[in-house]
């Protein structure tokens, strides 16, 4: 390209094909990202699932600890040697903004819950389940639709519901039993974070053909 | 009928200008491969969208190399709705 002048068909032109080149980047350079904290959170839930079945005792919850004690530094580690993005769009932001507030929000009810645990109120940890279903199915929603991808949507779509119907089902006095809350969760994971990172993926690899 | 600003109205500056439209920022490298310019003719057109205050070009480091970065400004994005106003006076759409 040099420095011709164009005529307006030719500018008009110029202007389409740029625009229609820069909208092909898609937002989710950071596809290993999510699939790393889908994974996370999807092997903690079935070893913590299978200790409390199994053994019976209620302190294998701690072991909820580990999707922030190994994420957070996976994820600092994961962007430090990631190549700087040679573009940025607004999607990034808004995406990166979304996934923030609800790392932020993670992070201040896991505290506030410790401190309810401290204070000998154990119960207060079911309010992670809502965290985790609704607050997580919202990041997800508002990612399916910045991106526009359909599979986000969906996937935090039904975590929200279902984080609704652990409600539901707790307010009228319906056992949350391991057996059915925790795969119910670990579906909502997979629906959230694996399965759009799989579409996504594919439909990259399928455009650069 | 309006003139076309005689800055917008080169290849080069009025791609660089389209992509920034689009984008948040992008930098040197992703600009000279999507317009396929050359690195000399590409940082000239810039500096000059850059003197007219179309445009911020901001020098730093990713990690140990150079890295430019840059980003349309409030006057570039007025510069350019006015520019593709006057693009379709011109081709009366």
């Amino acid at each position: 390209m040099d420095n011709k002048t164009l005529n307006p068909h030719e500018s008009m032109a110029l202007i389409s094909a740029m625009i229609e080149q820069s909208k092909h980047r898609v937002a989710m350079s950071d596809l290993r990202v999510s699939i790393m904290w889908g994974l996370l959170t999807i092997i903690t839930a079935v070893m913590v699932t299978v200790l409390l079945l199994t053994m019976g005792d209620p302190v294998y919850n701690y072991g909820w600890f580990a999707i922030p004690a190994i994420g957070i530094p996976l994820n600092i580690f994961m962007q430090r040697r990631k190549d700087t993005p040679r573009v940025r769009t607004y999607i990034d932001t808004i995406s990166d903004a979304v996934w923030k507030t609800v790392g932020y929000i993670g992070l201040t009810v896991t505290a506030a819950c410790i401190v309810f645990n401290v204070c000998g109120y154990r119960q207060a940890w079911l309010a992670m389940f809502y965290y985790a279903f609704i607050v997580v199915g919202f990041g997800a929603v508002a990612t399916g639709i910045v991106i526009k991808e359909k599979s986000y949507l969906c996937g935090g779509i039904i975590s929200i519901v279902a984080g609704f119907i652990i409600i539901a089902a707790q307010l009228s006095g319906f056992p949350l039993l391991v057996a059915w809350v925790m795969p119910l969760y670990i579906v909502c994971v997979l629906l959230m974070f694996i399965i759009p990172a799989i579409i996504i993926n594919h439909k990259l690899k399928k455009s650069a053909e | 009928m309006k003139e076309l600003d005689p800055l917008l109205h080169s290849q080069l500056r009025l791609a660089v200008m389209s992509i920034l439209m689009n984008v948040e920022e992008a930098d040197f490298v992703y600009l000279r491969e999507k317009n396929e310019a050359t690195a000399g003719n590409l940082s000239v057109q810039l500096d000059k969208l850059s003197a007219a205050g179309y445009i911020t070009v901001e020098k730093g480091f990713a990690g140990k190399k150079t890295r430019t970065v840059c980003r349309v400004t409030p006057a570039g994005r007025t510069a350019f709705e006015a520019y593709v106003a006057a693009l379709r006076t011109y081709l009366n759409l």
